[in-house]
């Protein structure tokens, strides 16, 4: 039995927006295990990207406590990397340069710093473009930067906030499949934030489902899908269909809630 | 109403690479000339020459048959009196007295206003205090305040410089402040999440991506700041482009008020020129054309 890394303990999170208190998250339990790939589904606006910062520790929770490796932890944890929904690559560095920015920023040692680069580079085929600005490049390759740019430092634990939203499904689709590759390498944890059902079972081994503001957890569902899996042919696999069912039922009471 | 498919039309001249090269050595030279599209600055610059030609032409043809010599002048005896402006070394003098005061003033005036938009980003609460006394300070026209200068800095040089200083000073630190407070939140926490402590996310996040205005700031206090230099004479002085734009405009000297006039705006032209260069250097990630080996901004 793997070991929980991340711990969320009782989390609310409540904040003012234009004069009026509101309830974002409201308690928050769960627990994420060493090494395992966590899809976090809600209808918009149920905080989702919110549990993110504080389990980052951009935001402080208005109550409740988040435990990595069983100790509790206030602020900004440098265990954990995180891929934003925008790119946020700096546009006055080249792609090669962007994917640096983190082995700068933490002052590690100039050693092999090239070749790592190089070679994640090299993994997402990017090669080529190693000198390219980023407005001089496509939409999925600023989001492979962006995902490699957190690989490099090889943090313990990566949150990833809807990653491959803006993009095209072709583009979508490729990129899962890279991500999985690089997830079997590098054996992360991985807490993926989507609102694609599709998409969370594909890469998951397990789904939390959100509800509607203020977000809770309505639902964890493991995904028993053989891996390796091949995300271009997931609705082939056998219980597919059945998992896809369970999870549209209880996601789609909450998207009704939150158009409501 | 026919439903036959009409030829689209097509606008201009096809594509260069679509059009015959002439066969004769002048021809395709002058051709190349015409329409090489590596060759567009140096067309450019060869029409913005004629141009000026064109109207220095039609002031002389002007002067003397349609309006009187003595309102416009003429570029004939523009050049004489330049000409001898250069010979008896005059012109030299006061363009460096006037140069060296603008430079004193600008650099001192870009380090305050680069410095103090830096220290007041950092502290919202006090830039939030002291906003509008600033505002209010640089809302009246600087010219109100060069008795004052010169009251409590004589007439030599200091007050020019501290005029000068002034302008700059404001034009600097407005644009590094709001620079620097509009650097992307979203940058900064990246940043900080990758493990950057404070003094890297400045060095790494903030500066770069602050530098378009700061630079623009610096580019724009130029013209001002000479402006500044040259008020400052103008109200008293006895050596300066200043001092001879009121020297000659007591006298009613037109030929020499246009003569200054004309020195200055090739001074700016030139200045601007050399910026505009820097610019293109330093921000090179900005220019959509460029690709390949470009090196990003030293960081």
């Amino acid at each position: 039995m793997p070991r929980p890394i991340l711990s969320l303990r009782g989390v609310a999170k409540r904040f003012v927006s234009r004069g009026r208190l509101v309830h974002a998250l409201s308690r928050i339990d769960l627990d994420i295990e060493e090494g395992e790939f966590l899809s976090v589904v809600g209808p918009s606006g149920c905080g989702k990207s919110t549990l993110l910062n504080i389990l980052v520790g951009l935001l402080p929770p208005s109550e409740g406590e988040i435990r990595y490796e069983g100790r509790p932890v206030h602020g900004l944890n440098p265990a954990i990397g995180y891929v934003t929904q925008q790119d946020n690559l700096l546009p006055w560095r080249t792609l090669r340069r962007n994917v640096l920015l983190p082995l700068e920023l933490r002052h590690e040692p100039r050693g092999d710093r090239e070749e790592r680069a190089a070679r994640l580079i090299r993994k997402v085929g990017l090669a080529g473009f190693e000198e390219h600005y980023p407005h001089e490049l496509s939409g999925g390759m600023r989001q492979r930067a962006n995902i490699i740019r957190t690989l490099i430092y090889d943090p313990a634990v990566i949150l990833m906030d809807e990653p491959f939203g803006p993009l095209d499904a072709q583009t979508r689709l490729a990129l899962q499949s890279q991500l999985l590759a690089l997830w079997r390498e590098a054996r992360k944890t991985v807490v993926f934030i989507t609102h694609d059902l599709a998409e969370a079972i594909a890469l998951s081994d397990r789904v939390v489902l959100m509800s509607a503001r203020p977000g809770r957890i309505k639902r964890v569902v493991d995904i028993p899908i053989a891996r390796p899996r091949d995300v271009y042919h997931m609705h082939a696999a056998p219980n597919y269909k059945e998992i896809y069912e369970l999870l549209w039922q209880d996601l789609r009471e909450e998207v009704v809630e939150a158009m409501a | 109403m026919s439903a036959e498919p009409r030829p689209l039309s097509v606008r201009g001249a096809p594509p260069e690479e679509l059009l015959p090269e002439p066969q004769g050595r002048l021809e395709r030279l002058w051709w190349r000339l015409r329409r090489s599209p590596e060759l567009a600055g140096l067309r450019l610059a060869l029409w913005r020459v004629l141009f000026g030609a064109a109207l220095l032409v039609l002031w002389q043809i002007a002067s003397g048959r349609w309006v009187s010599e003595k309102l416009i002048s003429s570029p004939g005896e523009l050049a004489t009196v330049f000409a001898e402006w250069v010979r008896s070394g005059s012109i030299f003098f006061h363009f460096a007295y006037t140069l060296t005061n603008t430079l004193y003033g600008y650099v001192a005036g870009s380090l305050l206003g680069i410095g103090l938009g830096f220290a007041l980003a950092g502290a919202p609460v006090i830039a939030a205090i002291i906003e509008p006394y600033i505002m209010a300070f640089n809302g009246v026209p600087r010219i109100a305040y060069g008795p004052l200068f010169i009251a409590w800095f004589g007439i030599e040089r200091l007050p020019k410089v501290v005029l000068v200083g002034t302008i700059v000073f404001f034009l600097t630190f407005v644009s590094t402040f709001s620079g620097i407070r509009g650097v992307p939140q979203d940058l900064i926490n990246v940043a900080r999440v990758m493990g950057g402590r404070r003094f890297d996310v400045y060095r790494k996040i903030i500066l770069p991506s602050a530098m378009p205005w700061i630079i623009n700031g610096l580019k724009v206090s130029v013209p001002f700041g000479m402006v500044g230099a040259i008020v400052g004479e103008y109200l008293v002085s006895d050596r300066g482009l200043g001092y001879l734009l009121s020297l000659y405009s007591n006298e009613y000297y037109i030929t020499g008020m246009i003569l200054v006039i004309l020195l200055l705006m090739v001074v700016v032209l030139l200045v601007n020129q050399g910026l505009n260069w820097l610019e293109s250097r330093l921000l090179r990630w900005r220019a959509p054309v460029q690709v390949g080996q470009d090196r990003p901004m030293p960081s």
